[in-house]
């Protein structure tokens, strides 16, 4: 945990972060591009769970029937495969720019309607994915 | 207003602009069908068949082509048929009509492409799927020093026309040379070849008349006929553009400069034919003052539509919408397509970094970046957190 908080500390020496013996909270900003907003971004990692990235600013806009890409239920965002992350990771080397990423996408999204994160057509959006329903 | 460029806007408005230019496929297929056409031709025409017969001009040899906005995206190609013989020996009525037989032989030949044949006014018109080539009859000539000045028909004129794009072609190119050469070095590096085709290099020249026309065709929308002449945008930008900027900066700067390319002698509008000095590209300006007010009334607000394309944070969706409406919808989507596979082709290559402090990703790490460790998907689509 003090790994974590060490990495996240180095790059981003301006963040808050509290640390904890089992947990650890990092708030950040983060712009993937220049022309791209800055947004506050909240990581909470406790010890054997995965790390939970909300966006705090600006509010995501998700679309009329209440849906947004790559997302869990409770708002969070979705980074990564379960195989794809572990505990033995720093999350300033994987979660942080994994969510720059998201960002990125996100916004090329909102414009366009279409997520192009994944690179191949393998990964891209099932096609039940217009039809879900609203949260 | 500031101007605010990036690295950023320049790779989308870059990509946004390459998807109104002709593919590579596109390319090959049309040279392959025009040389067909030539070689047709000079067999109607009892000639010695070479290239020189029949030759592309206008967009085509200026590598400025643009996708038609008002006919589904569709490619139109310039080609100039030259039947080499003395005016004296034949009418411009005789020459086009000759031409037109020759072209309907052709279609009637049955070849690839099925191409339909349509008249025109100064051109025959053959249709492919996807692309159109306009055949311009003409003869060489002879009245001048050059080699490749022609003279055309044209139905509502009695005077045959005189012209020369190749001598245009070179005049366009020489102005670019610099950056020309320049990018045709960096591209042979990177493709470790010598031989780079040269189509394959785009100045920022070429591109600013590509979103100029762009701009043109759906800022004219309603109003068709008060469109200015492709001839006219790229002999202005040509006269503008100084080079060594990056793309948004050179658009901005060419859209700023050129009406101050327009000259007015107190009678009329003036756009001297760089190689032809007597020839004013804005003759059709003269009595329809509409139009000249036209084309300053659109530069006016292409520069404002260009200056506002973006400033710093104020999102990507907000930049690829403004997008949409300055180019269209497809050069916007595949400009937010072609920045976001970027990111993902250097990651999976590992080569991913991001600026310590800022989050901001980065292609090509360097020692002040954090380099990203991982490769990664975007699984989930929403559902519980595992």
């Amino acid at each position: 945990m003090a790994q974590q908080a060490t990495g996240l500390r180095s790059v981003f020496p301006g963040a808050d972060l509290v640390l904890k013996a089992y947990s650890l909270g990092w708030t950040g900003q983060l712009q993937p591009t220049d022309l791209s907003r800055v947004y506050t971004v909240r990581i909470d990692y406790k010890t054997r769970r995965y790390p939970a990235v909300r966006v705090l600013a600006p509010e995501l806009i998700p679309t009329a029937a209440g849906f947004l890409p790559h997302t869990y239920d409770d708002g969070s965002l979705c980074l990564h495969d379960v195989r794809q992350w572990n505990g033995g990771m720093l999350i300033v080397d994987t979660i942080v720019p994994w969510a720059a990423e998201w960002l990125l996408y996100y916004e090329v999204w909102l414009a366009t309607g279409e997520w192009f994160g994944d690179g191949d057509a393998s990964t891209a959006l099932p096609t039940h994915y217009e039809d879900l329903p609203a949260l | 207003m500031t101007r605010f460029s990036s690295q950023t806007l320049n790779e989308l408005l870059g990509t946004g602009i390459s998807s109104l230019d002709i593919t590579p496929a596109e390319r090959d297929l049309a040279v392959a069908r025009y040389k067909k056409v030539a070689r047709s031709l000079a067999e109607h025409w009892d000639n010695a068949p070479n290239d020189g017969l029949v030759y592309p001009q206008g967009s085509m040899r200026l590598g400025t082509i643009t996708r038609n906005y008002h006919r589904n995206d569709e490619i139109d190609i310039d080609l100039v048929a030259r039947r080499d013989q003395p005016k004296q020996s034949i009418s411009q009525a005789d020459l086009k009509e000759d031409a037109g037989l020759g072209l309907e032989k052709f279609v009637l030949s049955e070849p690839e492409g099925s191409p339909t044949l349509d008249e025109g006014k100064r051109c025959w018109t053959l249709n492919y799927a996807g692309f159109h080539l306009d055949v311009l009859p003409a003869l060489p000539n002879l009245a001048v020093r050059s080699g490749t000045a022609i003279i055309i028909t044209d139905t509502e004129l009695v005077r045959w026309q005189s012209s020369n794009p190749i001598a245009y072609a070179e005049w366009f190119h020489k102005v670019m040379a610099k950056e020309f050469e320049d990018k045709l070095i960096v591209l042979s590096k990177r493709m470790d070849i010598a031989e780079v085709p040269t189509w394959q290099v785009k100045t920022t020249l070429q591109q600013a008349v590509q979103a100029l026309k762009r701009h043109r065709d759906i800022y004219f929308t309603e109003t068709l006929e008060l469109r200015p002449a492709s001839i006219i945008i790229t002999t202005l930008a040509a006269h503008a553009y100084q080079g060594g900027g990056d793309l948004y900066e050179v658009l901005d700067d060419i859209t700023d400069r050129m009406p101050s390319y327009v000259s007015y002698d107190g009678q009329r509008y003036i756009v001297v034919n760089p190689i032809e000095r007597g020839e004013n590209f804005a003759d059709r300006w003269h009595g329809k003052p509409e139009r000249a007010e036209a084309f300053f009334r659109w530069i006016e607000q292409a520069k404002a539509d260009f200056d506002g394309l973006a400033s710093a944070g104020s999102g990507i969706d907000t930049v690829i919408s403004k997008m949409a409406s300055v180019f269209g919808e497809r050069p916007a989507r595949d400009a937010g397509r072609a920045v976001s596979g970027g990111v993902v082709a250097s990651r999976r290559r590992g080569q991913l970094g991001y600026g310590v402090g800022t989050g901001a990703l980065l292609a090509a790490p360097t020692a002040a970046t954090r380099r990203v460790s991982r490769d990664h998907d975007f699984h989930g689509h929403n559902g519980a957190r595992p």
